[in-house]
């Protein structure tokens, strides 16, 4: 015969056959001493059973989840939306580091008046996360009459424009791998544009040039803000942001020059976010 | 032809991994875990769940799964992953069901929970928790997990089987002793 802790343990560990269970069973339904001793043992067994589950429980919870990186349409997304963060992270450091280099000019509507934003012209060093290169157009020559000089010399720390295919570096690096890539080779400094408008000449309505390194728009711009984006990577290059439309400025056009839209919406895309980053 | 050789290197892994977790290898369970995370809880999310219901009964449907394969009542005919989620699915729906009853009878039935189990639970939960980490370990690998006496004896490093049912039983002994003592205490104080 068993004593009866065993034939307890055994009931609540399923390990009694059938027919032992059953004579069990009537035992306890006449025993009330068995039947006391069977539910304190119950419980125990019980709560052990519930410390365990809560074990495996709070060390699962302890599992790193990983995302899974897969070739999904949405894994892709996700990819972009991240590298796209960690650009907006670099600009985030970079624009806190420097002073505007987005000039945001609110032009009082007077005409003949030529307005000129004093701009800090401190220079440092500074890493820049982004380098625009790219190939001027063909410059139109217009057989206006003026002439301006271009004055170098206020300009003589800058990086003189080399044409380049902007789409050679664009395409040919993931946007993170370059951005790190120019931040450990370009150590440029900054230096601020002067702009000024003039809608004085009615030919020209949406056109620019630069003079004496100031920039001069030509046209009606003072019915709208605009802003100026000046890139600097191992070359410089500035653009022109005016109703949701981004404009090549090439410091080399001296003589009066169209306005044309880029259209290179990769480009487009970098510069949106260079731009937002700024504000 | 790469990919079949990748195939069948997969199968055997899921073979390999279940073995583990038969024997209590609770490494393997959080490979499990890991990999079936997102495919698991993404089933509850899409049927009106959370977020934190669905890790929960992605983790209830896990333990499940273990306590059968440890104790060696599991035959698997599938894949780890059909089995686990066929569990999930019967968990959710039932939790679900639970919900909708509790709404419908607006609490009526919360209230008749045995309030001296919840006290006496409650003594026994902390003698456990006095125990030492090897007793504990014992007597939960033999009640929860079902674990074969060898299996136990192998994953705590124990001599062999003898060594292992004398633990258990001393280990048992002293958690009954506890739980006495501390519930004579109790009802003395009453």
């Amino acid at each position: 015969m068993r004593k009866p802790e065993e034939i307890i343990e055994n009931y609540l560990t399923n390990k009694l056959s059938s027919s032992e269970r059953e004579a069990f069973e009537n035992q306890l339904a006449s025993d009330a001493g068995l039947k006391s001793q069977t539910e304190f043992q119950s419980a125990i067994v019980e709560s052990l059973k519930k410390a365990r589950v809560a074990q495996l429980k709070a060390n699962l919870n302890n599992v790193k989840i990983e995302t899974p990186i897969l070739i999904s349409p949405q894994a892709k997304i996700a990819a972009s939306v991240a590298i796209i963060s960690g650009f907006i992270l670099l600009f985030y450091f970079f624009s806190k580091d420097t002073e505007l280099a987005t000039t945001i000019v609110k032009e009082p509507a007077i005409e003949n008046t030529l307005i000129q934003q004093a701009k800090p012209s401190q220079e440092r060093k500074i890493d820049k996360p982004i380098s625009g290169t790219i190939t001027p157009d063909n410059p139109v020559s217009s057989n206006k009459t003026i002439k301006p000089v271009v004055d170098q010399s206020a300009k003589a720390t800058r990086t003189p424009i080399q044409p380049i295919d902007p789409t050679q570096e664009f395409e040919s690096n993931s946007p993170l791998e370059q951005s790190s890539e120019i931040v450990e080779r370009n150590k440029v400094s900054i230096a601020n544009i002067v702009a000024e408008t003039d809608s004085s000449d009615k030919k020209y309505t949406f056109h620019y040039k630069f003079h004496k390194g100031k920039l001069i728009l030509y046209g009606s711009f003072d019915k709208s803000l605009y802003e100026i984006l000046e890139i600097n990577g191992e070359n410089r290059t500035v653009f022109l942001f005016y109703k949701d439309s981004y404009y090549l400025l090439d410091e080399n056009q001296t003589k009066i020059k169209m306005l044309e839209p880029i259209q290179d919406k990769t480009l487009i895309e970098r510069l949106n976010v260079y731009r937002l980053s700024k504000k | 032809m790469a990919l079949k050789v990748f195939k069948l290197k997969a199968e055997v892994d899921e073979n390999e991994i279940f073995e583990r977790i038969q024997k209590g290898d609770e490494k393997a369970l959080e490979i499990i875990y890991q990999k079936y995370y997102r495919m698991m809880t993404k089933l509850v999310v899409s049927n009106s769940g959370t977020e934190d219901e669905a890790r929960d009964i992605y983790q209830d449907a896990l333990i499940v799964f273990w306590q059968k394969a440890t104790s060696g009542n599991l035959v698997l005919t599938s894949k780890i992953s059909t089995y686990i989620y066929s569990v999930c699915q019967n968990l959710w729906r039932k939790e679900l069901e639970r919900k909708k009853r509790l709404t419908n009878e607006e609490k009526d039935s919360s209230e008749t929970i045995d309030h001296d189990s919840g006290e006496r639970n409650k003594i026994i939960a902390l003698c456990i928790d006095q125990l030492g980490d090897t007793c504990k370990k014992v007597l939960m690998y033999y009640y929860f997990d079902d674990m074969s006496m060898q299996d136990i004896a192998d994953k705590l490093g124990f001599a062999n089987t003898d060594t292992a049912k004398t633990k258990k039983y001393k280990c048992k002994q002293k958690l009954d002793e506890l739980v006495k003592s501390q519930y004579s205490e109790q009802d003395f104080l009453d």
